[in-house]
């Protein structure tokens, strides 16, 4: 049971970082589309490029939050695992990660409202979208970040 | 008033059965990380875990955690 433990912690923390390497080049790709878009270089190789390496980081993403889903239900099911892995010092860290997913979305929120004084935000889609990705990727790199430190 | 800061034992025990962080992990329950966190004050366990980590040394929790004054 001892090694699975580790093996699982170890697996747990590799998927999150799919999860936020994708995340990450997600919106780095995506602020590249946005100038592309400006500049008209969508439709050239390097913008047909660009949408398929964010194709590959959607795909990255699910794949990894596929693959976290069915290791925590594998965890859950075993009350010894779940107790070794889900213990409160990752209660804790989730509790943390929570808190900054909330900050990461009111912030988030609050920038799209400033910018509405200047300029007309119109999609409110976007707005509320783009918010629960910060705040989601905020969880993710807060709980990552904050467990490889300890 | 001072404060007071959890001390703990834990890599004296360690050492008495000469065991390491992966090996107590495993007696107790929980990741080598979460030993490793407690070891070295980094997280201060709930009484559960305390008294499950002084079980498996075959002592008291007074004598794997102490409070001291900072």
């Amino acid at each position: 049971m001892d090694s699975e433990i580790e093996k699982l912690d170890k697996m747990r923390m590799r998927y999150l970082e799919w999860f936020l390497i994708g995340f990450f080049l997600f919106l780095i790709l995506s602020l590249f589309r946005y100038f592309f878009r400006l500049s008209g270089l969508n439709d050239q190789p390097i913008g047909i490029a660009v949408l398929a390496g964010l194709f590959f980081c959607v795909g990255l993403i699910a794949f990894s939050t596929y693959k976290s889903a069915i290791l925590a239900r594998k965890i859950r099911q075993d009350p010894l695992l779940d107790e070794a892995l889900n213990n409160e010092m990752v209660q804790s860290l989730e509790t943390q990660s929570w808190k900054a997913a909330y900050i990461g979305a009111i912030a988030t929120t609050s920038f799209f409202a400033l910018v509405g004084f200047i300029y007309p935000v119109c999609d409110l889609v976007l707005v509320a979208l783009t918010s629960i990705v910060a705040g989601a990727g905020a969880n993710r790199a807060t709980f990552y970040f904050k467990y490889r430190s300890l | 008033m001072t404060k007071k800061t959890l001390k703990n034992q834990i890599k004296v025990y360690r050492a008495m059965h000469d065991w390491t962080q992966e090996e107590l992990a495993s007696r107790v329950g929980v990741t080598r990380k979460t030993i490793n966190t407690v070891e070295n004050g980094r997280f201060i366990p709930s009484a559960y875990l305390a008294i499950k980590i002084a079980q498996v040394f075959g002592v008291t929790v007074e004598d794997v955690f102490q409070l001291d004054d900072d």
